[in-house]
């Protein structure tokens, strides 16, 4: 019955893999707004909250970065991405193959499975947190980077392999439970936060401010963190999902939508998710911190016992698997597509196996900012790629989808421009100092400059030739 | 079905609307814990009945 399932998920997903979706399978408003809510309301939405608070965030800078950072994210699939998926109306992968060819399709699925089987493992540690309480676990602080105990290692492998065997054998049920858990998911972020605001000061509407800058988001910086200002705060939230917006990923979604304007339904993932639950779980941070004397132990599963009871760890456990569950798949099936050969369920185990192992290292979890960003920016150039591909290379009297047109399973423009844009943002980084968080935007003009000049010069023998 | 979804609204709203009783005043955070424990097992008892049912299947699972 579970390998049924498994089989009629991967059929679903070869649908018009190859071909643009027809007009009678297009999706309405009602879809894409219950998609973008559910997966911006995850696991990962535990962690990120309290880490602006453990970066020294005010509290006006909070609300404003997040304000303008979630509102450039939507802008960037209304605008960016929306667009060429409605026009098109075909994956990133097939849209990257008709452009990059198939040997750069296959790196970025490479690099794609391995951020996939990090985030996955980053979730897992979240769950084990919680899954830990019972048994008294002593948990990692902000800046343990290696396994801390054995109890630890030992709750990450038994959270890891049930992840695994689910993903393997029960996916189709892990995303119907999603389906049912999203609503219900974000209504504990909100409630455990309001429940537990008279305990930091807050005893009216009023009073909220004065809280949230004195006691909240105090700009106090925990030790071994970096400091954050509004710019952090609005480049996290406008390029934690660069990956799926500026990279083009989520071309595959949106070639549903039957206009391009739906590209707007993100605005709910990010404003439910991204600015609500972040809220959320920094206010339940700043409680911990204030019990705890700002104890250096990162728990998301305590920190929401401690606020929403049973239902705040149940709440963790549930998030981390539904991220972790879904993404491990999803790796499974990039890696798959590199060796079609290779049985589903295996991929799945030997992906799974890896993840729980990273998933030991508490470095996941407490870097998880700079890891989403450096997720995002490793992708973006593709994107840019695509978009350049899209608009620009017409205008300049060259050919459009190159790898398809001149028959080559190498587009080497795109494929230099992704390694030398991630080259010089490694630079820039390394000798200029501009954090992780701020590279993809220079990085998205390198890469549309590179690839339009390595597309002159590499179409430049063919258009001679009149071809 | 009309029964079902009525415990399930009923079960989200158990799950958050006492908490802003909390914040009044009105009961005490172990109370609220409590009642949220009641609507998550109202919610996730009766939800799966239909929730999944009104979902439509190609967008997600294109995800």
């Amino acid at each position: 019955m579970a390998k049924k399932g498994i089989v009629q998920t991967l059929d679903s997903i070869d649908e018009f893999e190859r071909e643009p979706v027809p007009e009678k399978s297009l999706k309405g408003w009602k879809s894409f707004l219950g998609m973008y809510a559910g997966e911006h309301t995850a696991g990962t939405e535990f962690v990120i909250g309290p880490l602006f608070v453990a970066h020294g965030v005010t509290a006006g800078d909070l609300f404003l970065g997040l304000f303008l950072g979630n509102l450039l994210a939507v802008l960037s699939w209304a605008f960016l991405t929306a667009p060429i998926a409605t026009r098109f109306r075909l994956t990133l992968y097939y849209m990257l193959e008709k452009i990059a060819g198939t040997k750069v399709v296959r790196i970025y699925n490479f690099v794609n499975a391995l951020m996939f089987c990090f985030l996955a493992g980053a979730m897992i540690s979240v769950s084990a947190t919680a899954i830990g309480i019972p048994f008294h676990l002593k948990m990692p602080s902000l800046n343990d980077w290696l396994p801390t105990t054995a109890g630890w290692v030992v709750t990450v492998i038994i959270v890891g392999m049930a992840t695994t065997f689910i993903a393997m054998y029960g996916y189709n049920y892990v995303s119907k439970f999603a389906n049912i858990a999203a609503p219900w998911m974000i209504l504990v972020f909100i409630a455990a936060a309001i429940g537990v605001l008279p305990e930091l000061g807050v005893k009216s509407v009023d009073s909220f401010w004065g809280v949230a800058k004195s006691t909240i988001w105090t700009g106090r910086l925990m030790p071994g963190q970096s400091k954050f200002t509004m710019w952090h705060v609005m480049f996290f939230a406008w390029f934690c999902n660069m990956a799926m917006h500026i990279g083009m990923a989520d071309l595959s979604i949106l070639r549903y939508a039957k206009r391009w304007y739906q590209g707007f339904s993100s605005a709910v993932g990010m404003f439910i998710g991204h600015f609500i639950a972040w809220i959320a779980s920094g206010i339940l941070y700043a409680l911990y911190l204030v019990e705890s004397n700002f104890s250096m132990e990162f728990a998301p599963g305590q920190i929401a016992f401690r606020a929403a009871g049973v239902t705040g760890a149940i709440c963790v456990v549930i998030a981390g698997l539904t991220t972790s569950n879904p993404t491990l798949y999803r790796a499974g099936l990039a890696i798959q597509s590199i060796r079609p050969k290779w049985k589903t369920w295996r991929v799945t185990l030997v992906v799974g196996l890896f993840t729980t192992l990273a998933a030991c290292f508490p470095a996941l979890m407490m870097k998880l900012l700079d890891f989403v960003a450096i997720y995002g920016l490793l992708l973006m150039p593709m994107g840019a790629v695509i978009f350049m591909d899209v608009y620009v290379i017409p205008r300049l009297k060259l050919k459009q989808s190159y790898a398809e047109f001149f028959n080559r399973d190498l587009n080497w423009a795109a494929l230099l421009a992704w390694l030398i844009t991630l080259g010089i943002c490694m630079l820039l980084n390394k000798y200029y100092g501009l954090e992780v968080y701020f590279l993809g935007l220079p990085g998205w003009f390198i890469a549309s400059l590179i690839y339009i000049l390595g597309s002159k010069l590499s179409q430049k023998k063919y258009l001679m030739k009149g071809v | 079905m009309l029964v079902l979804k009525i415990l399930s609204f009923a079960g989200l709203i158990l799950t958050v609307i006492p908490s802003f009783f909390v914040f009044a005043g009105i009961i005490s955070l172990e109370v609220n814990k409590n009642l949220m424990i009641i609507g998550t097992i109202l919610w996730f008892a009766t939800s799966p009945f239909w929730i999944n049912k009104e979902k439509t299947n190609g967008v997600q699972e294109n995800a």
